[in-house]
């Protein structure tokens, strides 16, 4: 942690709300990142990054130190678990965003195409990505969240497992079976990976 | 083609990957990896897992959570929510109490519920005095007509074993209030005249209470339907005094019909059961719902407050 992380965040546990505004705006697209994995939906996604940060600014006074950057995380994903809780109680069906063309919903992802890239880039990038959502949302809440916070968030294991409170023992057996899943669920989206990311039995080949 | 290796291997495989394992671990499963390609197959597959998350899109936040100072200020004054959450309930805890109570007693709606509830030692006290109302009339006014009228009206009044004949008669009492009415009846003149006492050892005889409650009763209202002539065979000791305090009602009681002294004996009866146990707890009721009342109007003023700070 930065001195001035550190500054603004006693600046904040004493009521500035500058100080606690300069820290969203450095982690809030780490904290959107892990709702939008965890949901899997931008609406769903910008409610808990939201309620995080208000919930955050609630609580500053109970942080004790360690990483800011864990703690943000911790209350996110609980965020995101209370939504998935209560949509598993009243299940409701997703939309799509609609078409501008045709004012019709979109069911492509192309509506997360970075206009920085090639089209083609841009397509594998969009259907990677939709095929690593889709196997995510398959996956069980603690699984996922293991996943997110690992390998798309890229924590290391004593900070997983300070996000998640868990034993160290716990995250390390958690994330092999959730690997084990999303080998199982990714069959037949490698070939949408870059030639640098390609198997090894490929580049045998 | 997906490799087939034991969840063991996994486990350290996808600890390998990110270096979480031990020195002697991860030189042991170097070694492994170099003699089995299927363990090194395994080992690609978690290097691609890992990848597809590494290149997936890092999204950008749609716009910025900064929180204003009108979010705070809403939220700063949360604090108030549960202490009027804790009102709200404890108003409907009270609202339910008071309802019930009012139920049990009846006091707000009018209704002698208690007394119609018709407890045990009630009905002995009307069975009581409508064996003294029977016998009273008898000797005063030696005529037979009344007395029917007034075994109809109990009959009609209180289907209970009548112990007016009892104390008079040697033969086993009648379970029926009819049948003793017409015995009372046909024999009303030559009776003496009965007292309370012999009331009370009707009530032993028949079993029909006897509880303090009961005899209180009788002992405690004076019967004016007796006249101070004396008679051989009665025991006026304990009702003397009474009944000297109180010259003027036998033209009363001989002016009114037989029903209608039954009628209101059986008022008085609901109102004592009336007046007696509800009003104890008439006080706690209306403490309650004075509660109730200031916990409605903070919940009220907190959904004003609420209102306006949001």
């Amino acid at each position: 942690m930065s001195m001035d992380e550190a500054g603004l965040i006693q600046a904040a546990q004493q009521g500035d709300l500058t100080a606690f505004n300069r820290l969203v705006l450095a982690y809030q697209d780490l904290v959107y990142n892990q709702a939008y994995r965890m949901m899997g939906e931008t609406e769903a996604a910008d409610d808990a990054t939201q309620d995080a940060f208000i919930s955050a600014y609630k609580h500053i006074r109970s942080y004790r130190g360690g990483s800011f950057k864990s703690w943000l995380l911790r209350i996110v994903t609980n965020a995101c678990y209370d939504e998935l809780r209560r949509r598993k109680r009243r299940p409701t069906q997703p939309l799509e965003p609609l078409d501008p063309e045709n004012n019709e919903e979109m069911e492509s992802a192309r509506w997360m195409v970075d206009p920085g890239e090639s089209p083609e880039e841009a397509l594998e990038r969009v259907e990677l990505d939709r095929a690593l959502q889709h196997c995510l949302d398959g996956l069980p809440d603690d699984f996922r969240t293991i996943v997110v916070l690992v390998d798309i968030q890229g924590m290391d294991y004593t900070e997983a497992a300070e996000v998640i409170k868990t034993p160290l023992g716990t995250v390390k057996s958690r994330l092999a079976r959730a690997r084990l899943r999303m080998r199982d669920c990714l069959q037949g989206v490698w070939e949408l990976l870059p030639t640098a990311f390609r198997l090894v039995e490929e580049r045998d080949l | 083609m997906i490799s087939n290796i034991s969840p063991g291997d996994w486990e350290s495989l996808s600890a390998y990957v990110d270096y979480r394992l031990s020195e002697s671990e991860h030189t042991l499963l170097e070694g492994r990896l170099q003699a089995e390609p299927e363990l090194q197959r395994a080992l690609e597959e978690i290097r691609r897992i890992k990848a597809v998350a590494w290149y997936a899109t890092r999204r950008r936040a749609p716009h910025n959570y900064t929180l204003s100072p009108r979010q705070v200020k809403a939220r700063a004054a949360s604090p108030l929510y549960p202490a009027f959450r804790l009102a709200s309930v404890l108003a409907s805890v009270l609202f339910a109490m008071v309802l019930v109570g009012d139920f049990l007693t009846g006091v707000t709606s009018g209704v002698p519920i208690l007394a119609r509830m018709a407890p045990p030692q009630t009905a002995e006290i009307q069975v009581m005095e409508m064996a003294m109302e029977a016998a009273a009339p008898a000797p005063l006014e030696a005529e037979a007509e009344p007395a029917e009228q007034q075994a109809d009206a109990l009959s009609m009044a209180a289907p209970s074993p009548s112990p007016t004949e009892s104390p008079v008669e040697e033969s086993p009492p009648s379970p029926f209030l009819g049948e003793s009415a017409d015995v009372a009846a046909n024999q009303a003149a030559p009776y003496p005249l009965p007292t309370q006492s012999v009331a009370l050892e009707a009530m032993e005889e028949y079993g029909v209470g006897g509880g303090p409650a009961a005899k209180a009763a009788v002992t405690e209202t004076p019967t004016p339907t007796v006249t101070p002539k004396p008679t051989p065979s009665a025991t006026p000791e304990p009702v003397e005094e009474p009944l000297r305090a109180a010259p003027a009602a036998p033209e009363q009681q001989q002016d009114q019909p037989p029903a209608q002294a039954v009628a209101d004996a059986q008022a008085e009866v609901a109102d004592r059961a009336l007046f007696t146990i509800p009003y104890v707890n008439r006080w706690v009721i209306w403490g309650l719902e004075g509660l109730l009342l200031a916990l409605a109007g903070m919940a009220l003023i907190a959904a004003l407050l609420t209102r306006r700070l949001r």
